[in-house]
């Protein structure tokens, strides 16, 4: 399997990325969603956890793939309307923004909160700002924001592949697929 | 023999120059550090009072209500019934029996702490310091730390129990300024 993007397809190490960062995410907001209504409990403070842990591993996800992307090339859009390429240029470019605001405003909420943050359990997440309740409560505001959002492109992401792929029947998800 | 006697008449000359020391509440802290999912997080006590006497030896009233954690959240469990229940037990009191000088300026306070309703045997190592004041009023500062398990007061049960998300071991320290207005005599007894 070929590493480098090319033209018409994505390397293995995008692949892997979009793939692993899907799987997280859609892991992260149901467990966000569920963690944050939980009452106080041993549950709910393991649960958060495992929501930073996974969170910072998205970031982490999503840099490395910025990163990758910006030294190689990507293939080149399919799709013949203009205003098509722009929504889906201006769709992936947000779901890149979002991947990086989330976990940053998560952070910020954290460490506003004053509560210390061990990823996976071994590994200290250092603060990022003091303690201070009103920079909490904004911070916890763009999260919340950032994932209502999410959740709407995502749902014209997978929507606009899977039509993609039964209906207009174009190579689209295969060259995403292994 | 003659070091132990030495140390006590020192302990006398330090401890019994005035009669009575009260802690200057506004100079005064009371702070604890806790595991929160394997890392510390600090808390404090506002409202507390030392008071020694000779007679009474040493008496630390603390306030339960008083007490913060810097997250809202946390400050509102901490008052539940599972934590420290603030409701039925408001006050937690340090009464020492004996006070024993361990080296020079360093004294061991031995008692008993009730907290929560739960009374238990509790021994206290504290620094004791006189700052020369030529008024009436002797001021001196005290200081010193220790460690508590949580489950001898029943603190945090039963659900929290194990200690695998907030620790049981609860580390205590206090820095505490005195002041005697009752100056009797500087001179050792
Ligand atoms: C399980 C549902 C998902 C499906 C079926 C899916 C499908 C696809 C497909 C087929 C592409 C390739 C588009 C192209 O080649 O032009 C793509 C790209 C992309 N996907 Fe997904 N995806 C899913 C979930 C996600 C999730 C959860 C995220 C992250 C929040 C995400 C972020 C992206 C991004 C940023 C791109 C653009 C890649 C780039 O241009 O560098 N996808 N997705
Ligand atoms: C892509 C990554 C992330 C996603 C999709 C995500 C999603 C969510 C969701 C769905 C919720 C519940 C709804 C809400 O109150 O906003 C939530 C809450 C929360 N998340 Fe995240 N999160 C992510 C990353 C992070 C990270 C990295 C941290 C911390 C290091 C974090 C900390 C929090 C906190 C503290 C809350 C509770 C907010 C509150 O008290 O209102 N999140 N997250």
């Amino acid at each position: 399997m070929a590493m480098r993007n090319t033209e018409t397809r994505w390397g293995w190490p995008s692949k892997l990325l979009h793939w692993l960062t899907a799987i997280l995410i859609l892991i992260q907001i149901p467990l966000g969603y569920y963690a944050e209504e939980l009452k106080l409990s041993p549950l709910k403070l393991d649960l958060f956890v495992w929501h930073k842990s996974i969170g910072i591993l998205i970031l982490l996800l999503a840099i490395e793939r910025l990163l990758w992307r910006m030294i190689g090339t990507i293939p080149k859009a399919l799709d013949t309307s203009v205003l098509q390429r722009r929504l889906a240029q201006l769709a992936h470019a947000t779901l890149y923004g979002l991947m990086i605001a989330l976990p940053i405003s998560g952070w910020i909420t954290t460490s506003a909160a004053n509560i210390p943050t061990k990823l996976f359990w071994l590994i200290e997440l250092p603060a990022i700002t003091g303690p201070d309740e009103a920079l909490k409560s904004m911070a916890a505001e763009v999260h919340e924001i950032c994932v209502t959002l999410l959740i709407i492109i995502l749902v014209v992401h997978i929507g606009a592949a899977l039509r993609h792929h039964f209906i207009l029947r174009d190579s689209i998800l295969k060259r995403m697929w292994f | 023999m003659m070091k132990y006697l030495v140390l006590i008449a020192y302990f006398f000359c330090q401890l019994t120059s005035a009669d009575q020391w009260q802690s200057d509440h506004s100079l005064s802290e009371l702070a604890y550090s806790v595991n929160f999912e394997q890392l510390p997080i600090k808390g404090q006590f506002k409202d507390f009072a030392v008071n020694y006497s000779h007679q009474q030896q040493l008496r630390v009233v603390v306030d339960i209500t008083s007490a913060d954690m810097g997250n809202s959240d946390i400050n509102e469990a901490i008052r539940e019934f599972d934590w420290f229940n603030i409701k039925q037990h408001s006050q937690a009191i340090f009464l020492s029996e004996t006070i024993e000088a361990v080296s020079e300026g360093a004294f061991i306070a031995r008692g008993t702490l009730q907290l929560k309703g739960i009374t238990k045997p509790v021994s206290v190592p504290f620094n004791w310091q006189l700052s020369d004041s030529p008024e009436l009023t002797q001021h001196a500062s005290m200081s010193g730390a220790l460690t508590l398990n949580r489950s001898d007061f029943s603190i945090g049960s039963p659900e929290w129990a194990s200690g695998d998300q907030i620790g049981l071991d609860v580390s205590v320290s206090f820095k505490v300024k005195m002041s005697s207005t009752a100056s009797i005599s500087n001179a050792p007894e």
